[in-house]
């Protein structure tokens, strides 16, 4: 069934190298009102092998999300929220925080896992609607999150092509900086952990972080360690280049 | 309608002497903006002192049709000083230095727009479906004649003495002469304007480095002015980005700069049909 873009919100399309695209949707710009603002994305990954700590996951999500509320920065920031298995499905485009239904969210586990699909339409997203807003004069910058238990087996995209789109972007002026940062939850079998570190490297990320378990503290650590994550990029806003990685 | 106003730091200074700010007094939207003398001391809090006084005789003083322009104008300015002298004693400034700063203000009622300037600075006035005009106000002595020295006849005997000399409105193909000390004031009919701004004469400061050589603040003033969306903070926006743009290109501005600007989305935006 075709998703309904709210009235507020336009709907745009990142044109992978491979010939696939993808939709996603962003506040308009001409209802946007500061100077800078920080694109923060949360990809998280609701493979069936997600359904035993589900839960978890999705008040960990939410709890980033009211951290982030409670920031000095938080009229800085439009954030995206997008769940994948073997699709990808926004679970709202980029928005202000106030206008976020966090009692909304839910997350439904089932299906294989596109990780590379979805980090390449986090990172595609964020670079074009970063460039809109740089032609209109904003600043702008941003921070992905891909939360994962597991490696790849449903995608189109390649790591090669999300490094090239992420260097491409900073080298072409379209985004001030932009962080990348995987995680890796739950990661406690040798091949995976093995195959999102070298997803890490592959595709460029800026910071790896692995979980072995996905217990209700190591989410609520994650939860603290991306709001923290976000705060941080945001403040780097106008510096010319991203925040120091923080420690998980 | 939307408001914008913003004031940046000179290349050349420690402490930003210029402030602007906008808002609406009584029904009345207006911009202000005040430039601070850099060899008078605590310029910095007077110019401020005079902007936070002034918006609250806007409403009350400049679009009272009872009295000529030039009446209101000379109204408006002592009671804006009276009470800033006021006020910077209060806080133990010395007021025959700290007031010396200038005062541009521009306000709408709906259907016109009136501009009363205190000193030096630049007033763009941007129609519809024209280029902006900009109109400068510079004294040929090079010293502008203060709100502070009104009331103030040592002062003004001294400011005589020392800078008897006109004070020219320039729109770049001509220009007009008056005394130093002459009411200035403009008057647009809103349904004309599309955009208003007021500058202090820090727009007229860029230059090349390295070398200094100057900029012709002319050619600057479209791309000031040519918003690309405005809501929220879009003068800052489009001032932020022209100067970083400058910047690349060795360009910056020495004075410091204070601005404000009133954009219109469309022509009716002060005459809708109430329902």
């Amino acid at each position: 069934m075709p998703k309904i873009i709210p009235q507020d919100m336009d709907s745009l399309q990142v044109t992978g190298a491979s010939g696939s695209s993808f939709q996603f949707s962003a506040v308009r710009i001409e209802d946007l009102g500061s100077t800078e603002y920080t694109l923060v994305t949360m990809a998280v990954d609701i493979s069936g092998s997600t359904a035993a700590f589900r839960a978890e996951l999705l008040a960990s999500l939410k709890s980033a999300i009211e951290a982030c509320a409670k920031s000095p920065r938080a009229e800085n920031l439009l954030v995206r929220v997008l769940v994948f298995d073997d699709e990808l499905e926004e679970i709202h485009g980029f928005k202000m925080l106030s206008t976020l239904d966090i009692n909304s969210y839910t997350l439904q586990s089932g299906g294989m896992t596109a990780l590379f699909d979805a980090t390449y339409s986090g990172v595609g997203a964020t670079v074009t609607y970063a460039e809109k807003l740089i032609d209109q004069d904003f600043n702008c910058n941003g921070i992905v999150f891909i939360i994962t238990d597991g490696c790849d087996n449903a995608s189109t995209s390649t790591p090669n092509m999300i490094k090239d789109a992420k260097l491409k972007a900073i080298q072409d002026e379209k985004i001030e900086s932009l962080l990348t940062i995987l995680i890796g939850i739950n990661v406690n079998d040798r091949s995976v952990a093995s195959a999102l570190a070298s997803f890490n490297t592959q595709a460029s990320f800026d910071q790896y972080i692995e979980a072995n378990n996905a217990s209700k503290e190591t989410l609520a650590k994650l939860a603290s360690f991306v709001s923290k994550s976000i705060s941080s990029q945001s403040q780097s806003l106008g510096t010319g280049g991203p925040s120091q990685a923080l420690v998980f | 309608m939307e408001k914008d106003s913003l004031f940046l730091i000179g290349d050349s200074h420690t402490v930003c002497q210029d402030y602007a700010l906008v808002g609406n007094d009584r029904g009345i939207d207006f911009l202000i903006i005040s430039d601070g003398c850099s060899s008078s001391k605590d310029t910095d809090v007077g110019a401020r002192i005079l902007c936070l006084i002034a918006k609250d005789f806007i409403g009350s003083t400049m679009f009272n049709n009872r009295y000529r322009l030039e009446d209101r104008y000379t109204d408006f300015g002592h009671v804006v000083i009276r009470n800033a002298r006021s006020s910077a004693l209060s806080l133990g400034l010395d007021c025959g230095q700290a007031l010396d700063a200038t005062l541009i203000v521009c306000a709408t009622d709906g259907e016109r727009v009136i501009v009363f300037a205190y000193g030096d600075g630049n007033i763009i006035y941007h129609p519809w479906g024209a280029e902006p005009v900009c109109t400068n106000i510079h004294y040929e002595s090079g010293a502008p004649y203060y709100l502070s020295y009104w009331g103030d006849k040592g002062r003004q005997k001294a400011y005589h003495d020392l800078f008897d000399a006109p004070l020219y409105l320039d729109y770049g193909a001509f220009k007009h002469t008056f005394k130093y000390n002459d009411p200035f004031t403009l008057e647009y009919q809103l349904e004309s304007v599309s955009s208003m701004t007021i500058c202090s004469d820090g727009l007229e400061s860029f230059v090349q480095k390295p070398g200094c050589s100057s900029v012709n603040f002319r050619d600057l003033v479209p791309s000031m002015v040519g918003f690309k969306n405005i809501k929220g903070e879009f003068l800052k926006r489009r001032v932020d980005r022209h100067c970083a743009d400058l910047k690349k290109c060795g360009i910056v501005h020495n004075d410091d700069l204070g601005m404000a600007s009133m954009v219109f989305e469309n022509r009716r935006d002060y005459n809708e049909v109430p329902y």
